[in-house]
């Protein structure tokens, strides 16, 4: 994880130092307050903002935040104990984590961009477990075993097609509103066994932790968002974004297929370069 | 133009880089901090994946191929089995096997160690841990194999640099990690690899069996339980059977009973193997007796003492001790009866292994226990009374572990009814006349003969066990016994327990028995219960006053 994290910090710098590096001469586009007048009248309202009609070519949004809530999942497995069925339920909950992301699009038509976006998410699962466990000398007389177990890494990567559309709030101020499908994949580790320990006579079995598995999938789903920006310049701003995801893969750590609930939400600041 | 396009070639390269980034699977050491890191490739992209990553590994040294073997079940495939490497020491538990089929690899499972950040330069050399061992267990190993230094990732977390020696001593295959910077026990495990398995029983019936796995195949050894429980198959060896009785010889691993796949179908031997380790745990639970000496003696199960079509040509003698018998030799040991070729009847019933009866290998066992506690003398009263305690303890076991019923498999107060066909019985607890056996004192055998009637005899005081549970009337005295209920059945046989195990002397009498069972009552629930009450009814039931 910590290697992830480190390779993620690395891109997002990346990303945002050749943004930031850019020359002016390279944008020479006109972002919304381009049409801004330079010199508003006195005591005259200005004109609305959802009038300005963006005249750029297009957008990169780099940002980086975290993961305030996801959906959590159930996991079923059954394993061999002592000759017979053990059983091991898991309810998971996603933990917040560090999100990572970029966004770009080429404006098409008035306000409206399109382009696409990947977002990066690392974080850590933990379940609440529970399972039967067979007794090792009688058939059908299981052991109930309970515990939790926590750290099981999880890394999230979103890739949608987006629409935006711009939004001018202020004077230096506006927001992207955007959605559009997306393919979230996930790579996570998910319970397959129970580890416990037992002595004679066996009655009871303590549960000490769970056996993992490396489990990927994937599946399409949906992300809606909203990205307010500052203009420090004319096509640099700096600001945040909060997005909403959501997708079901059907992940198989055993013999049992999981329905896991990906996305979630994230709020992310970042730089936006419009050129 | 031109300039304007730049920009979002940039924005597209960055968004390349970040989505290569993210979703190019990290080296498995570096997502996990610390500790066990499980790899389940099996699908094409990910086993293709671990392929190229298997392939740095071993560049690296990391991994080191331990060789490739050939799929003996599917053709064209191939097995290899990497081991993980730390700085060219092994990490003990850090393996992967990659499977192949045509040059490509079809999956690659099984498990990394990351973090591992230790010196592999050890301060004692392999002959100082030896040493140690030899010191620790008293046995002396010999120059091969030597001991190996491995990384041995710990349980708690971390690693530790250590010695992994086995040692082979009198009660346990035991293995060895010790520490090569102190010369400290950093792991010691059993290998002795027990394992459950299933089996038929005499009766077809499927229960478990706890067995020993060994040099690929499964031994009738019980390691789970605190003492040790063989069962020994002793293949109709009769001349065998008898020296190791008679202490000629010792038995060994050769004549445990044996099984290639843990699903055992030798009926007689699963039947006397689980059917001890049920007694066992029968004693313990409701007694909190530890076996049959309360030291947990070594328990052991003779099947197959003589050959089933051999029973035309044996000796009545051989026929009564060996076919249609089981006894308690002493020691632990059992002797579980052949019975006889299916179709052959004698006494107008087929007759079975003798170990395919739960009640029967509970009072061959509950012998065992008289032996080491009141230790009645067999013979007349102290006889009758121990054959008693055994149809007591017998009947208990099957309640403990049964439906009460009739017919095979069943709970009930019929002593070895699971044994013949059609099913039939020895001796009847709840109507001990019914096999002309005496339900009141007065009718007591008298004579000589079974050692003065210790198996007739014995009704009389397994029939007051049985009115003191279940009540009812005696035949013969036509009193009137109010039983503390099946539900208590548990109470009675706590106190006859006591009573017969911790009060009685070797010579015990019946009139004794009464006043034990009932002092027992009395310690153990208190004067005027309704333990004491209707054990009191019982013994006067039965006329012993």
């Amino acid at each position: 994880m910590r290697a992830t994290l480190t390779r993620a910090a690395f891109a997002a710098m990346l990303a945002a130092s050749v943004l930031l590096a850019a020359p002016p001469a390279l944008a020479q586009s006109t972002g919304p307050q381009a049409a801004r007048p330079k010199a508003p009248p006195p005591r005259k309202a200005a004109p609305p903002q959802t009038a300005k009609v963006w005249k750029g070519r297009g957008f990169v949004v780099v940002s980086a935040g975290a993961l305030l809530a996801a959906p959590g999942y159930t996991s079923t497995a059954t394993f061999k104990v002592h000759a017979e069925d053990a059983t091991l339920n898991a309810d998971a909950t996603v933990g917040i984590g560090p999100v990572f992301g970029a966004r770009g699009g080429v404006r098409v038509w008035k306000n409206l961009a399109v382009g696409g976006g990947v977002a990066v998410t690392s974080t850590s699962q933990s379940l609440d477990v529970t399972g039967r466990i067979p007794h090792p000398f009688q058939f059908n007389q299981p052991r109930d075993v309970e515990g939790t177990a926590s750290g099981l890494p999880r890394v999230e990567t979103l890739a949608a097609f987006e629409v935006s559309w711009l939004v001018a709030l202020a004077r230096r101020v506006d927001m992207f509103v955007f959605g559009g499908p997306a393919y979230i994949s996930v790579r996570q580790d998910m319970a397959t066994r129970i580890q416990f320990t037992e002595s004679y006579p066996y009655d009871t079995a303590t549960f000490t932790g769970v056996e993992t598995a490396s489990v990927s999938g994937g599946a399409i789903g949906a992300t809606a968002g909203v990205d307010v920006s500052y203009l420090v310049t004319k096509r640099f701003g700096i600001g945040g974004e909060v997005r909403y995801s959501y997708a079901s893969a059907t992940l198989k750590p055993s013999t049992e297929p999981a329905t896991v609930g990906l996305g979630g939400l994230h709020a992310a600041f970042g730089a936006r370069i419009l050129f | 133009m031109r300039l304007a396009k730049r920009p979002a070639r940039r924005a597209l390269a960055i968004l390349a880089v970040l989505a290569t980034a993210f979703l190019t699977p990290a080296h498995p050491s570096a997502q996990s901090p610390i500790g066990r890191r499980a790899v389940t490739a099996t699908g094409d992209r990910d086993a293709r994946t671990w392929d190229a990553q298997v392939e740095r590994m071993l560049r690296d040294g990391q991994l080191r191929s331990r060789g490739e073997q050939a799929d003996l079940m599917l053709e064209g495939r191939s097995h290899e089995r990497l081991d993980q490497y730390h700085q060219g020491v092994r990490v003990f538990g850090g393996e992967l096997v990659r499977q192949a089929a045509g040059g490509q690899t079809v999956s690659v499972i099984g498990s990394l160690y990351a973090g591992i950040r230790l010196d592999v330069e050890p301060a004692i050399g392999p002959g100082e841990a030896a040493a140690v061992v030899e010191t620790l267990t008293g046995v002396a190993r010999g120059p091969e194999p030597a001991p190996e230094l491995v990384v041995l990732p710990k349980d708690d977390g971390g690693y530790a640099l250590a010695y992994r020696l086995r040692v082979l001593t009198p009660e346990d295959l035991s293995v060895f990690f010790i520490d090569a910077g102190t010369g400290g026990i950093v792991l010691r495990y059993s290998d002795l690899q027990t394992t459950v398995g299933t089996g038929q029983g005499v009766h077809n019936d499927t229960k478990k069996v706890s067995t020993t796995a060994r040099n690929g195949t499964y031994l009738a050894i019980d390691a789970m339980r605190p003492p040790a429980i063989y069962t020994y198959d002793l293949k109709g060896n009769l001349a065998r059977t008898q020296a190791y009785l008679n202490g000629m010889l010792t038995l060994n691993d050769s004549d445990v009973a044996a099984d290639a796949d843990n699903d055992w179908t030798d009926t007689a031997a699963v039947d006397a193997h689980a059917y001890a380790g049920w007694t066992y745990d029968y004693l313990y639970k409701r007694f909190n007796r530890l076996g049959l000496d309360n030291r947990n003696l070594t328990m052991t199960s003779l099947v197959h003492p003589v050959r089933r079509d051999d029973w035309a040509s044996a000796p009545s003698s051989v026929l009564n001790l060996y076919y249609l018998n089981a006894f308690y030799a002493g020691g632990g040991i059992m002797v579980y009866g052949e019975g006889l070729p299916p179709g052959v009847t004698m006494g107008g019933r087929q007759w079975n292994y003798f170990s395919g009866a739960l009640d029967v290998v509970a009072h061959e066992l509950a012998h065992g226990v008289t032996d080491f506690t009141s230790n009645l003398i067999y013979r007349n009263e102290s006889g009758a009374l121990n054959e008693a305690f055994s149809d007591i303890i017998g009947a208990s076991v099957e309640f403990y572990y049964q439906q009460a019923g009739s017919g095979y498999l069943k709970a009930d107060y019929l002593v070895g009814e699971d044994l013949t066909a059609p099913s039939g019985a020895f001796r009847s607890m709840a109507d001990p006349q019914a096999y002309d056996d005496p339900d009141h004192y007065s009718r007591r055998y008298t004579g000589s003969a079974d050692n003065g009637g210790v198996h007739s005899n014995s009704g009389i005081a397994n029939h007051a066990f049985y009115l003191a549970i279940e009540g009812g009337v005696n035949r013969t005295s036509s009193l009137a016994v109010q039983g503390v209920g099946a539900a208590n059945r548990e109470k009675i046989e706590k106190a006859f327990y006591r009573g017969f195990t911790q009060l009685l002397p070797a010579n015990a009498t019946f009139a004794m028995a009464r006043v034990a069972t009932l002092q027992a009552a009395r310690d153990l629930y208190g004067a005027g219960s309704d333990v004491e009450r209707a054990i009191e009814q019982a013994w006067t039931a039965v006329g012993v006053s």
